[in-house]
């Protein structure tokens, strides 16, 4: 394999948390030895419940937090040595929140410009151009320009993001849950249009999404996460048709289409809500795992490969082990 | 019929205009039923919720020929009348479960004073009840929790105390506004199996308001498609579902990612073009018109007329698709 674009050698992160003014700190670890690869173009999903980590391994990977061990590689180099503005013109993010992370006082041509201005690309004129062009991609409509972001819509708002994140030529989106504050309709444009761009641009993407059919529809590769770790990762199809880990089934099972009309499953999931604060010995999912034996709370899995594709899952007895399918 | 609504309107004020935000809705529900109403932000859905257990905003005015719950005319309804009503026969869930809590009782305090509000048991009697309630919608240590705040249970703990608080009284009817769109998948899915068990097993009729067509595969008995304030689709889940006649209900289906698609990103999803238009002012016509593919010149003029398809539903269209164009995407 070529030299991927991005790479994470096992990251931790450790929050920690103040109880009460002058109590005593309580660690958080939020992310446990989580290792990744972006290749050019590629989309990496990651899926996963709150409290998984998601969100604090996507402040890692655009160098907003500092990970607590383990280090980030983009093209083979530190990120961490990236001088700033270095590094937001090769990562850009996209948010959720469409109303959140737009300043309401700016234009939305002076939104899109803002990366060109800060980075100092072109002169005032040539940004308002490349600015204009980047709408016109985004499908925004030119008389949105001149307007503030109140006075769009949330999917408009998104796109508004979108060209922000890709005007100054990003290698590299980070995208967290960019359309769950969204209505079906315009999340279906707006999965399209990163699909377009991605085709256009040739850039890669870290999509972070609750929604397993997002990620199914979008990402090459994926990666399932609980409690802060990695339990599945690989080719998107194949961890569909065959979870290896018994948490990727159980979230299989919980996505709901319109087409299946066959009740609301019981997911088996045992115990109560993971707690980031109280991580459980051994396997973490082990409390609430349908499958669990009593080995599963001693040994902690190893991330392993398994069979010839590029699988790796963290289970003491995968799904997909000869003597687990049944004959 | 538990529920009949006639010809439902919501008139919002919104910076001094008025904005039709339910224009003419009709619904009925029987006991032991679940309707979904389906639609997206803006759609009407949940005014048409508020507006049947009269909890409107300010300012906002409602009309109908016809608001019955088992017989009784809620809009006629004294003040008292309707709050002995509600959280009694009707009850209802929110979306967000912190807000419809109060931060500083406790939830054994708001359980207990539910039923003893409607019921007047004492203290005692009341903490039973509220105890074999929890324990019905799988909540373990009960009387643990009893004493916690609502700060202290996560999202979906938080979920299953505001139903069994609307499960204290045994209602007939309960009224859920989007329950399980701020949980996550697997929270949702267990949520959902507890609602669904809670309704069969007292043979409530269940009013499901959500923008997941996910979720209503899998809980509706029948479904109605909002959109702009309108019912323009209205049929069996099956009908609906496998056969949408309203070129709106056909693009939602189309929109939601699934697992068909291949998945490795190169099969576009069909979307609608546009937004969602607001009505400031009546207008009989189709509100799907300024987005809709298959517009006709009919469609600019006149109101469309309420048809019934071979697959059973009632639709609000000049052209429906039939059964075949429904299934080509």
């Amino acid at each position: 394999m070529s030299k991927p674009l991005l790479e994470a050698r096992s990251l931790s992160h450790i929050y920690q948390l103040r109880r009460g003014l002058l109590g005593k700190t309580i660690p958080l670890r939020a992310l446990n030895e989580v290792s990744l690869n972006i290749g050019d173009g590629e989309i990496l999903g990651v899926v996963g419940e709150s409290g998984c980590g998601k969100s604090t391994l996507a402040k890692i990977l655009l160098g907003l937090e500092k990970p607590t061990e383990g280090e980030v590689l983009l093209n083979g180099r530190p990120l961490s040595d990236y001088p700033r503005h270095e590094r937001a013109m090769a990562v850009q993010p996209v948010f959720q929140d469409p109303y959140g992370s737009l300043n309401p006082s700016m234009s939305v041509e002076d939104l899109i410009a803002l990366p060109l201005h800060i980075h100092k690309i072109g002169t005032r004129p040539e940004r308002r151009q490349k600015a204009a062009k980047m709408a016109d991609q985004v499908g925004l409509p030119r008389r949105t320009l001149s307007a503030n972001p109140s006075q769009l819509s949330g999917g408009q708002r998104q796109r508004v993001a979108i060209a922000r994140a890709l005007v100054a030529g990003p290698k590299l989106v980070i995208c967290d849950e960019p359309t769950s504050a969204l209505d079906v309709s315009v999340q279906a444009q707006i999965l399209n249009l990163l699909l377009d761009l991605r085709a256009e641009h040739d850039v890669a993407m870290l999509f972070i999404s609750h929604d397993l059919s997002v990620i199914q529809h979008m990402a090459d590769r994926m990666m399932v996460m609980y409690l802060g770790r990695v339990v599945e990762e690989g080719g998107t199809q194949s961890i569909f048709a065959n979870p290896d880990h018994p948490y990727t089934l159980v979230l299989r099972n919980a996505m709901f289409t319109p087409s299946d009309e066959s009740g609301v499953p019981d997911l088996g999931l045992r115990g109560n809500f993971p707690n980031p604060m109280d991580i459980p010995s051994g396997c973490v999912f082990h409390p609430r795992c349908p499958m669990a034996r009593p080995e599963c709370a001693r040994t902690s899995p190893a991330l392993e490969r398994r069979g010839n594709d590029d699988r790796r899952s963290a289970c003491l007895f995968p799904l997909t082990a000869p003597e687990n399918v049944p004959a | 019929m538990l529920l009949q609504v006639r010809d439902l309107k919501v008139t919002l004020q919104d910076q001094g205009q008025r904005l039709r935000a339910v224009r003419g809705v009709d619904l009925d529900l029987a006991a032991g039923e679940t309707l979904c109403v389906v639609g997206e932000s803006g759609c009407g859905k949940s005014m048409t919720a508020l507006a049947l257990m009269q909890l409107l905003p300010r300012g906002a005015e409602l009309s109908s020929s016809k608001l019955q719950f088992d017989g009784i005319e809620l809009s006629k309804l004294s003040r008292h009348k309707l709050s002995a009503l509600r959280g009694r026969r009707i009850s209802m869930i929110f979306q967000e479960p912190m807000t419809a809590l109060n931060p500083v009782f406790t939830i054994g305090d708001q359980l207990r004073a539910v039923y003893r509000r409607h019921t007047g048991v004492s203290s005692a009697e009341a903490q039973a009840r509220a105890i074999e309630v929890l324990e019905s919608v799988g909540l373990t240590n009960a009387e643990l929790r009893m004493k916690q705040f609502p700060h202290q249970l996560s999202g979906g703990l938080r979920q299953r105390v505001l139903i069994a608080m609307a499960l204290m009284c045994e209602p007939e009817m309960i009224i859920c506004d989007e329950p399980t769109t701020a949980l996550d998948a697997t929270t949702q899915a267990q949520i959902l199996r507890i609602l669904k068990e809670a309704q069969s097993a007292r043979k409530m009729g269940m009013l499901f308001i959500t923008h997941d067509l996910g979720v209503v595969a899998r809980i509706a008995d029948r479904v109605a498609v909002m959109y702009a304030g309108r019912i323009v689709e209205h049929g069996s889940r099956a009908a609906v579902l496998r056969s949408p006649a309203h070129p709106y209900t056909k693009g939602l289906i189309a929109s939601v990612p699934r697992p068909q698609d291949g998945g490795t990103g190169s099969k576009r999803l069909a979307s609608i073009p546009g937004n969602v238009p607001a009505f400031h002012h009546e207008d009989p016509r189709c509100p799907f018109l300024s987005r809709c593919p298959k517009r006709m010149s009919i469609c600019t003029r006149e109101a469309p007329p309420v048809r019934q398809t071979e697959a059973g539903q009632q639709v609000a269209c000049h052209l429906p698709l039939d059964a075949q164009e429904a299934l080509t995407a």
